[in-house]
Order: C-alpha cells, then sequence, then structure tokens
C-alpha cells in the first residue's frame, strides 16, 4: 500500500487558533471502525509469524492503520481527531488483537497517547500535532530518567525501557524526575523526537514479540518546556488540555486512561484463540485407536464442547467488563468534569484492579482452549501457540499484576499510606 | 412509602376499549432508582432476620410484607395489570441489594416477580382472573412439562401432578404447573395457573444452603383448568404466546427460557456482595492479637494485613465483576427483545444457551468472590449463623442449579452451537 497524503483542512478560528480537521471527523462512526478493523483480521493473522519475526509492529500493518484512522480515535478533533471515546479505541483493539495481539497491543499504546497528546498545553500540542495530525507516540511514563532545568526548557537523559511500537513512532514520551530537587521533588513527562535519541535493539522476549517495546537512551536532549507537561499536574487531574479541549475526555485521570488502554489487546488474544478453536473443531479429525479411519471431528466430543463453552464464555465476559469498564470512565468524565470533581485514588485504582481481573479471565480462556487443542496446535507458528505465549506474556505487565494491585487498591479503601 | 401498614391501593377502571384496567398508584412516579434505594434500605434488617428466615425455611411474612410494600413483586409486571413494567436490569438491581442481606429472600423475590411476566403470558381472560383486584400474581413454577399430567376435558383440563422445588410457594396465591397432555404422541407440554389452594405443599425443604427460599414439593390431584389459565410450550418457545398480542411492551416476547435463566442470577451476585461487605467489616472491627501477647489492648485490625488486603481486594473485583456483567446481560436481553420485536426475529437455541452461559459464568464468579472472603474471614466467621458461613452455603447451593451450572450450560451452549 502506498502512503496516501491526507486532506487534512487547516484552518484558523475566530481567535486565531491553528484548526486542523480531518476529512472524516463529522462522518466517521464506531461501527466504521470496528469493521474496518474487523475487515483486517485475516490479514493481521497472516503477517502474525512475520510480525514476530521483525520484533515490531510491520509497516504496512502501520499504513493500514494510519489510513483507517486508528491512531486518531481519542485525539482532539481540533487537532485532526476523531474524538471518540476510551470505549471505541478498546472495541477497535479488541478487533485488531483477534488477528495479532502485538499489533493490537502496540495500536492500543500509539493510538491510545494520541490522548496523552491533546494533555500538553496550546503550544506543545500545536507541536506535537503538526500541520497533518499525524501522531504516534511510544511512552514509558515511569518516570525513570533526569531533567534538569536550563533556559527556556529541561535537559533530559536517561535510559527508558519497554517502549512499546517505537519503531512506528514520531515522537517518544519519558517521564524524568528533576534532578535538582532530590528523589522526592517533582518529575515531568517530556516528548522528544525518535531521531534525537537512541533505539537500543533488546527486545527478546517470551511473547508479544511484535511489540517492539525496547530500549530507548537520552542523553543530554534539550526538551523546550513546552513540549513537557508536570507530572504533578497530570496527577492532580489538572492537565493544561483539559482546557483546551471541550470534550471531558482530556480531563480523564491518566491511571484510569491507561489502565484500560491496553486491555483490549487481551481481549482480543482470547477471543482469537476461540475463533482458533472454533476452526480447529470442525477439521481436526478423531481417530479410534489402532486404526486410521475418521470416526467424528472434536466438537462432536462432549470434553471438548464443555472446554470450548469455558472459553469463550471467560473471553466474551471479559469483553464485557471491559466495555463497561471503559463506558464508565467516560460517563464518570463527563459527570465530574463539569463539576470539577476529581476520582478519588480507590476509585482510580478500582479500574485498574478490574482490569488485571480481566486479563486473569482472558489468561484462562486461552489456556482451556490451548489445553483441548491438543499438541498439533503447539507447533511454532500456530495461532494458538502464539496466543498462548502473548497471553502469559502480557499477563506480567506491571498494571495486571493482581497481588501489587489489589494492595494498592485497599490501602486507598483504608486510608492506610502506601 | 406510605407510613402505615396499609399497601397501597390498585384502582381498578375500564378502558375505552371496554378492558380491565389495574393500575397502581406510584406506576407513574416511582422509578427504578427508587426502587433500588428502597432495597438498599433493607439490607440492615434483612441481614438481622437472615437467620430466623433459614430456620423458618421460608421467606417471614414481615420480608414478605416489605417487598409488597415496597412494590417489587411488580417490577416486570404489566402496568395494564398493575405492574411497573420496568425492565430485567431493575430487577437485577433490586435483587443484589436484598442479597446483599439475605440471598434467601433475593431468590424468592427472583422467583416470584419473575413469575408475574410469566402470568403475563396467557390469554386474556386469564390474566384478568390471575391479576384478579390488586394485581398481585405470585406463583412459583414448575413451568416445563416434566412433573404432571393434564386430560383434556371440557372447556379445559383436569391436572395432576408433583412439582419439587417450587420456591416460595409458602407466599404465593397462584401455582405454575407443567404437564403433559395424556396420551399425546408426540408428547405435547402443557403450561397452567391454578390457584394455591387447588395443590398439596408437602414440607421436604432441608438442604444445606438458601434454606429460606422454602423450595417445597406441591402435588396436584386433579384440579380442573380452564382454557384460559392454560398454554402450550409449542408456543413459548416460538415466542407467540397468547400473552404477547395482549402488551405492547417487547418485553412480552422476550423468550421465556432466556428470561428466567437470568431472574434469580442476582440473588448469586448479592450473596458475593454481601460476603464482600462483610469482610470489609471485618477489616476495621476485627482485632489481630501478637502472638502470645493473650487477650490484651490491640492496636491493630485486620485490615492492617497484607494478606488480609489481598484476599479482599480479589473478593471486590470478583463480586463487581459478577455485578457488571449481570446488569450488562440483563440490559443486552432487553436490547434483544425490542430488535427482534421491530423485526419480526424469534431468538435461536444458540442465542438463548449464551444467555445461560453467561449466567452460569457470572454465578462461577460470585462462588468465588466469596471463597475469597470466606477463607480471609477466617474461623470466627464459620460459627453457625454468621454470615460469612451462610454466604458461603448460599451461593454454593445456587451454583448446583441444574440449569445454571456451568457444566449443563456450557454443555447445552456447545450442542447449540454445533447443531447437534
Amino acid at each position: 500500500m502506498t502512503a496516501t497524503k491526507l486532506d487534512i483542512i487547516r484552518q484558523r478560528d475566530s481567535e486565531g487558533r491553528v484548526v486542523l480537521t480531518h476529512p472524516e471527523a463529522a462522518s466517521i462512526t464506531r461501527e466504521e471502525l470496528i469493521a474496518r478493523a474487523r475487515a483486517m483480521i485475516p490479514r493481521l493473522r497472516e503477517r502474525a509469524a512475520a510480525t514476530e519475526e521483525a520484533r515490531r509492529l510491520l509497516p504496512e500493518t502501520v499504513q493500514e492503520f494510519t489510513d483507517a484512522g486508528f491512531f486518531r480515535i481519542v485525539q482532539p478533533k481540533r487537532f485532526g481527531g476523531f474524538e471518540l471515546g476510551l470505549d471505541v479505541l478498546e472495541e477497535v483493539v479488541i478487533e485488531v488483537g483477534r488477528g495479532c495481539g502485538s499489533s493490537s497491543w502496540a495500536l492500543a499504546i500509539l493510538g491510545g497517547h494520541s490522548w496523552l497528546a491533546g494533555l500538553f498545553n496550546e503550544e506543545g500540542q500545536c507541536e506535537l500535532f503538526g500541520d497533518e495530525g499525524h501522531v504516534i507516540i511510544a511512552t514509558n511514563l515511569s518516570g525513570n530518567g533526569r531533567a534538569s532545568r536550563v533556559d527556556g526548557g529541561f535537559e533530559l537523559s536517561g535510559k527508558f525501557v519497554y517502549l512499546s511500537g517505537c519503531d512506528a513512532a514520531n515522537w517518544l514520551c519519558v517521564g524524568a524526575q528533576m534532578q535538582e530537587e532530590g528523589p522526592d521533588g517533582p518529575w515531568i513527562y517530556a516528548a522528544i523526537r525518535p531521531e534525537d535519541a537512541t533505539i537500543v535493539d533488546d527486545w527478546f522476549v517470551l511473547g508479544m514479540r511484535g511489540t517492539g517495546s525496547k530500549t530507548v537512551l537520552a542523553e543530554k536532549l534539550f526538551v523546550p518546556e513546552h513540549l513537557t507537561l508536570a507530572q504533578k499536574a497530570v496527577q492532580d487531574q489538572e492537565p493544561p488540555g483539559r482546557y483546551i479541549h471541550q470534550n471531558p475526555m482530556y480531563a480523564s485521570p491518566m491511571l484510569g486512561f491507561l489502565s484500560i488502554e491496553t486491555t483490549g489487546a487481551a481481549v482480543g488474544v482470547a477471543l482469537q484463540a476461540v475463533d482458533v478453536l472454533e476452526e480447529i473443531a470442525r477439521t481436526k479429525p478423531v481417530r479410534t485407536r489402532g486404526s486410521n479411519a475418521v470416526t467424528a471431528y472434536v466438537y462432536e466430543t462432549p470434553i471438548f464442547r464443555r472446554r470450548f463453552a469455558e472459553a469463550r464464555s471467560l473471553a466474551e465476559a471479559a469483553r464485557t467488563l471491559l466495555l463497561s469498564d471503559a463506558r464508565d470512565l467516560m460517563a464518570r468524565v463527563l459527570e465530574y468534569a463539569p463539576q470539577g470533581r476529581k476520582f478519588s485514588g480507590e476509585e482510580l485504582l478500582t479500574y485498574t484492579m478490574n482490569a488485571s481481573r480481566l486479563v486473569d479471565m482472558c489468561v484462562q480462556a486461552v489456556e482451556h482452549a490451548f489445553a483441548v487443542a491438543g499438541t498439533s496446535a503447539t507447533v511454532e507458528g500456530h495461532p494458538l501457540e502464539r496466543c498462548f505465549r502473548d497471553i502469559h506474556m502480557l499477563s506480567t505487565h506491571n498494571v495486571y499484576r493482581i497481588d501489587q494491585i489489589a494492595e494498592r487498591w485497599a490501602l486507598a479503601h483504608f486510608g492506610l499510606p502506601g | 412509602m406510605t407510613a402505615t401498614n396499609e399497601l397501597p391501593a390498585v384502582a381498578v377502571s375500564i378502558d375505552d376499549a371496554g378492558r380491565r384496567v389495574l393500575t397502581h398508584p406510584e406506576a407513574d412516579t416511582v422509578t427504578p432508582g427508587e426502587l433500588v434505594a428502597r432495597a438498599t434500605a433493607m439490607i440492615p434488617v434483612l441481614r438481622e432476620r437472615a437467620s430466623a428466615t433459614e430456620e423458618a425455611r421460608r421467606v417471614l411474612p414481615e420480608t414478605f410484607d416489605d417487598f409488597l410494600r415496597a412494590g417489587f413483586f411488580r417490577i416486570v409486571q404489566p402496568r395494564r395489570f398493575g405492574g411497573f413494567e420496568m425492565d430485567m436490569e431493575t430487577l437485577q438491581r433490586v435483587l443484589v441489594e436484598i442479597g446483599r442481606g439475605c440471598p434467601s429472600s433475593a431468590w424468592t423475590l427472583g422467583i416470584l416477580a419473575g413469575h408475574s411476566w410469566w402470568a403475563a403470558q396467557f390469554p386474556e381472560d386469564g390474566q384478568v382472573e390471575i391479576y384478579g383486584n390488586e394485581g398481585v400474581a405470585l406463583l412459583p413454577t414448575g413451568i416445563f412439562g416434566r412433573g404432571g399430567s393434564a386430560r383434556r376435558v371440557e372447556g379445559g383440563y383436569l391436572l395432576s401432578g408433583r412439582w419439587a422445588y417450587q420456591s416460595g410457594v409458602d407466599l404465593a396465591n397462584w401455582l405454575g404447573c407443567g404437564a403433559f397432555l395424556e396420551d399425546s404422541d408426540p408428547p405435547v407440554a402443557l403450561s397452567f395457573i391454578v390457584p394455591r389452594d387447588d395443590g398439596q405443599v408437602i414440607d421436604d425443604w432441608h438442604v444445606m444452603g438458601m434454606k429460606g427460599t422454602g423450595s417445597k414439593t406441591v402435588t396436584i390431584e386433579e384440579a380442573f383448568v380452564p382454557d384460559a389459565r392454560a398454554i402450550t410450550l409449542a408456543s413459548v418457545e416460538a415466542q407467540e404466546t397468547p400473552g404477547s398480542e395482549v402488551h405492547a411492551n417487547p418485553l412480552y416476547r422476550t423468550h421465556l427460557m432466556a428470561f428466567i435463566s437470568i431472574e434469580v442470577t442476582g440473588a448469586a451476585v448479592g450473596a458475593a456482595q454481601g460476603a464482600v461487605d462483610v469482610l470489609e467489616e471485618m477489616g476495621r472491627t476485627k482485632p489481630v492479637r501478637a502472638r502470645g501477647g493473650g487477650g490484651g489492648e490491640t492496636a491493630t485490625f485486620e485490615m492492617s494485613r497484607p494478606s488480609f488486603r489481598r484476599r479482599l481486594a480479589e473478593a471486590k473485583t470478583q463480586a463487581d465483576s459478577a455485578r457488571t456483567m449481570l446488569f450488562a446481560e440483563s440490559a443486552r436481553l432487553m436490547q434483544v427483545s425490542r430488535d427482534q420485536a421491530a423485526t419480526g426475529e424469534k431468538m435461536t437455541r444458540e442465542q438463548v444457551a449464551e444467555v445461560t452461559l453467561h449466567q452460569a459464568r457470572i454465578i462461577q464468579m460470585s462462588v468465588q468472590a466469596v471463597k475469597q472472603a470466606f477463607i480471609a474471614g477466617g474461623t470466627s466467621a464459620t460459627a453457625q449463623g454468621h454470615p460469612m458461613e451462610r454466604f458461603l452455603r448460599d451461593v454454593n447451593v445456587i451454583a448446583t442449579h441444574q440449569v445454571l451450572r456451568l457444566d449443563s450450560a456450557a454443555e447445552a451452549w456447545g450442542l447449540a452451537h454445533y447443531g447437534l
């Protein structure tokens, strides 16, 4: 596919501010986006092995996502986005995950973070979104870089791990601690250009290989003030962008948004395992011991059906729960933002805890599918063995580790320090 | 709610078409939110009565009165016959709250309130009789053919049979009974509604949990049932019951099996939520004593222990997931009914089985939630009459239900999916 130059409409509003309008902004619907994602499933499935091998999102997949508008789903309308809800992004991420878990994860991060760009100040957003409103932002927001104040901005250095999708990105966003003010001092999020940093090719892992979640090194990079966000402002649910866009989505708390963002990939992988099992069911023969005669197909056996139903009900339940939480976050933001009400730590951790719960349901769904499919589905490159590796890999992510999330939620609930 | 013990009077009128209409005084004013708030307000008193309810092996008369006054039995009952004509989600939201106090009472409410919807499937004359002057139609049911046999006689049937597990029969004014038509080949399954006094109740409900549902056996010997209180299961399967023509609301075209699979799930989810409530309280009130420290002053409570907090969080997320899923599935079924009423489509066997499969999943999540809470509750929560040990018994008994068991629901769905 060739890169199509989009006809983004550039205008200035009555206050002289730049406005970018995507030609589909007024007409695009949730249903259309889901249909586009669904249509990609067979191609994504075909490319899944090559994606693993490349250990990154394939360029043709990036192009398809771009053409379909997937990076613009939660992006501000003013800067060329569709400004639909997080629930719509998740529905798309889920469908993509039915084709390729890695591509789905990378899309969730990169597509979700066009929302993050909408939190910066006016000048920052104008630069991030540029002329095309085409932002693909890979991130590590955990704040393990170092920043020092310099004239007009900051000097940034650091080693940042797990930047999913960084090869496809045109921006990187990383967290860094202010050096002058000690370990408990403030920190910032800083947007930098990938070409100014070094990507270390170190993503060799069990599963989700295609996310290309590599390490990024930055050394003494100058970051102008407007390309930074104070972490405190984000934590206090008062980022500058909240006052730039009418849509209260840009007042969403980051922890709530990010906890939900990537979870669609887990649901997609679980549904993919169910899809694959369904295909196996009708084609995999059952042979009588000591004979080559085909006596039945596996779907005709009660044990198979039991596992199949179990896997499906877990995967479907996970989907329902994820979309409910995504809609719930969007509904609450709509309610809270006009009142200036903030989410409590306990409320936010509830989203995270629910996410870890439903990822566990996805793991179980895949395990049921894997267990009943038999050894033939463990052949390298078989979608089911990939689903198995992907879902287990995904479940190790910090956000989904129930032990620590449960503890953080409960401490918040009882008002205990920690 | 009225301050006196008087029940709100239902107004009887005749409409322009000459039809008899019952109107509940709250029919135009009560909201789903108000009904849920009434249920939430009952939790403490239900929890207080839970032991006595178990002992009585039925819903207590005072609880029954509370439910009647709150209008809970009218949630999915037709407006024309004194109901509120709301939806499954509202019924389940109420049930979950009631279940936090007493799962037995919640289950019974789910059955009886749900079956005021079932009565609306019957011929119009039958409905006029069944809902009476008060618009109170409370019937436990053995809806399906098994259990009874019916002989055709002039103007109706002679019905005999024995039906087990008639939850809430002690509160009922009607009975729902399934039977096969005598000498029919292939067998014709019929469903009847007969006056409560036509049946004999056998006091045989002695079980591990859900003791308060009073799910006793009923026998009937040669009771006459007029045609107006009889329908064929074939019309139910086809979603073309006589009653579906009486009421315009697509609610009354919902598939029976799908409807009754959801009907009582709120009791299981309520037990899960209740177990989390109880554990949360223990976190703040149950002291932790240092080993060898005797019974001296304590400075800390269970919530100070990471292991306790871990289990509480796990139980909560399981219970909340079950609740979210239940409400989403309830809303989904109502949407299917509305969509299909517009297109004339019917639910497929697989779609119906899927509804049941999801209910089995929700109940399993509820079981897991209670299990986590129970373990963290420690031995003190196993004392007879402690709500935690009751929730454990209750939710596990629900999970053995023949339709809602995961094994049977999974198999039913798998067979339907593959058309076997």
